[in-house]
């Protein structure tokens, strides 16, 4: 499976490298600055009385505590629609009259792409094949290569 | 000019222009403001739960009790032929290794059709060479080059099953792949089409290791999302399997379609068929590991998804339909959402220079609970995707350690794919209908042969 999966970094360019290595220091730190309320959060919480001017700054606990509370009340209505939704499905095909489909015939496939019958067959047994089409996609030759019929 | 301004019907003017200039202060601005800047904000915050916990259910329910999913086969009551189609287009360095490993199938009775789409390399002398190997490859040459649409529909009037099942010219389709398919088309008769699970297989760059996660977090959760909804956006193009009998119905694919895996998606959920997804289905794909060769990818998948949206815009005013509505109307938000963003990215900086005090807009920018919200939400959700997903990376090492790459993956792509839908969206509307989809893959990552 190792086989299948190509990693060969050494490939890159330098110019690959440089911003790789940039994009990574730029995620890094833009991820960090925005996730220093929860690690102020986290300190605040702990006991670090001196992150309470940071805390307020950020936009106070208590607006912190309802936005939470809004998230909460919208996670749980969207689980219980997608609840609903499963119940209703599961319901729904839970006697499912499953209508049997007819395949396909050869003559319907002729009528569709506007091939003739014999040619259809013998290009379904042949094994080395060129089609050739007209300015609108339509097959005007099916050429068998390996028998040398058109 | 005097004269002019004595005229009573430019004094009328001039009072119109007053009351409008009155009445546009009055407008809510702030309000409008307020909403589109709230909207553009919990948009991906609120669809991100909606993917999760779609993408929970999905693993609950058809995902968490299976065992060894890697080597394991279905129990199938019958094995029909199975036709496995290969559009090839200048695929000379690849379409061997495709091929190669496609004959490895764990399954009795297939045949193999690679379609060679009028390459213009030694694609075709290479698929006569392994035919002449191999009795289960047939070659079919299209004349000119027709797309890969055409080449599809070729192949499905020419193949000898029922069951069809397309793969890229440069990926490698596990083993257990085709049985795992078939088994959705033994056990319901309705379903149209099954969609694999594409993985990656280029990991060289920071690109490549980032779409590792995303086909982990964002396309593979929406997808299981969508599943568990009932009915999918799109099957992936790389890999699915179709009943012939379906695609006969609805058309086949069309010609003209630049995705033509997201149309014939839309095309058979509007007829009733339904779509089921298989994450046994293991596809292992090359994907572009530069931002050019992103970018086109990316904006051709965006223009083919706004192609649809058009194409089946009338096609949805039935009650049968109703299913997609939902899809339909996410696509559309998602769009709008786009576009703001992009409004916002350009307008921001002229505000900012019309500011009396330009330093104070930087306080947008602080950190606030909202943006460490929206960051911790990221977090979960690839954590949540990965973690179900982590059973198809067991042998490439597991997927923790592509949460230590996804950590670029908003930044990067969010942004990548804001520029690639409105640029998607402005070449489809200018597209004239009927003109043929064909197009070339030029980057396919860093590979030393």
């Amino acid at each position: 499976m190792k086989d299948i999966i190509i990693n060969q970094p050494h490939l890159q360019s330098l110019q690959q490298k440089c911003g790789s290595w940039f994009l990574s220091v730029l995620s890094w730190g833009l991820w960090l600055y925005f996730l220093l309320p929860l690690f102020t959060l986290g300190g605040w919480l702990l006991g670090v009385k001196n992150l309470s001017d940071e805390i307020r700054w950020f936009g106070g606990y208590k607006t912190l505590l309802e936005m939470l509370e809004l998230y909460g009340e919208i996670i749980v209505v969207i689980a219980l629609l997608w609840i609903v939704w499963t119940l209703f499905l599961s319901w729904l095909r839970s006697d499912p009259e499953l209508k049997l489909t007819v395949p396909v015939t050869d003559a319907q496939l002729c009528v569709a792409f506007k091939v003739e019958n014999e040619l259809l067959q013998e290009a379904k047994a042949g094994k080395l094949l060129t089609v050739y089409f007209d300015d609108n996609a339509i097959i005007t030759a099916i050429n068998c290569d390996d028998t040398g019929k058109n | 000019m005097d004269k002019l301004i004595a005229q009573p019907w430019f004094q009328q003017l001039i009072d119109w222009w007053l009351i409008f200039q009155e009445r546009f202060e009055e407008l809510p601005w702030e309000a409008a403001n307020e909403l589109l800047s709230r909207f553009i904000f919990y948009y991906p915050l609120l669809m991100a739960y909606v993917w999760m916990l779609g993408g929970i259910i999905y693993y609950l329910r058809w995902e968490r009790k299976r065992q060894n999913v890697l080597a394991d086969l279905p129990v199938l009551t019958e094995y029909p032929p199975v036709s496995i189609l290969i559009p090839c287009y200048n695929e000379g360095e690849n379409v061997r290794e495709t091929i190669e490993y496609l004959l490895h199938q764990q399954y009795p009775n297939y045949e193999i059709i690679a379609i060679n789409d009028g390459s213009k390399d030694n694609t075709l002398e290479i698929l006569h060479e392994l035919a002449a190997k191999h009795p289960l490859i047939r070659v079919v040459n299209l004349a000119s080059n027709q797309g890969k649409a055409v080449g599809l529909r070729t192949a499905a009037l020419l193949a000898k099953s029922e069951i069809l099942i397309g793969i890229d010219g440069d990926a490698l389709l596990a083993p257990n792949a085709t049985a795992w398919i078939v088994r959705h088309f033994i056990d319901n008769p309705q379903v149209g089409a099954v969609t694999g699970n594409p993985r990656i297989r280029n990991r060289s760059t920071l690109l490549g290791k980032i779409q590792v996660g995303e086909f982990s977090a964002i396309v593979g959760m929406i997808k299981r999302a969508q599943r568990a909804y009932g009915h999918v956006f799109t099957i992936s193009g790389v890999i699915a399997g179709f009943r012939k009998t379906a695609l006969h119905e609805v058309g086949y694919w069309s010609p003209d379609m630049v995705t033509e895996d997201i149309d014939i998606s839309w095309k058979l959920q509007l007829a009733g068929w339904n779509i089921r997804f298989e994450p046994n289905a293991l596809c292992w794909v090359l994907m572009p590991e530069t931002l050019n060769g992103l970018w086109k990818q990316r904006s051709r998948w965006a223009q083919g998804g706004v192609e649809v949206m058009l194409r089946y815009f009338r096609a949805l005013w039935c009650w049968r339909s109703r299913g997609m509505w939902l899809l339909y109307l996410e696509c559309c938000v998602s769009l709008c959402w786009a576009f703001l963003v992009l409004a916002i990215l350009l307008a921001t900086p002229v505000q900012w220079m019309a500011l009396d005090q330009p330093q104070d807009a930087l306080e947008d920018l602080s950190p606030r609970w909202t943006s460490m919200l929206l960051c911790v939400t990221c977090l979960i959700q690839f954590a949540v995707s990965l973690s179900i997903d982590s059973h198809y990376e067991r042998q490439s090492g597991g997927s923790a350690k592509h949460y230590y790459w996804m950590i670029w993956y908003p930044i990067v792509y969010w942004m990548i794919n804001v520029g690639t839908t409105v640029n998607g969206c402005i070449k489809a509307l200018r597209k004239k209908r009927g003109q043929r989809a064909v197009w070339v893959t030029l980057d396919r990552g860093l590979r030393k042969k």
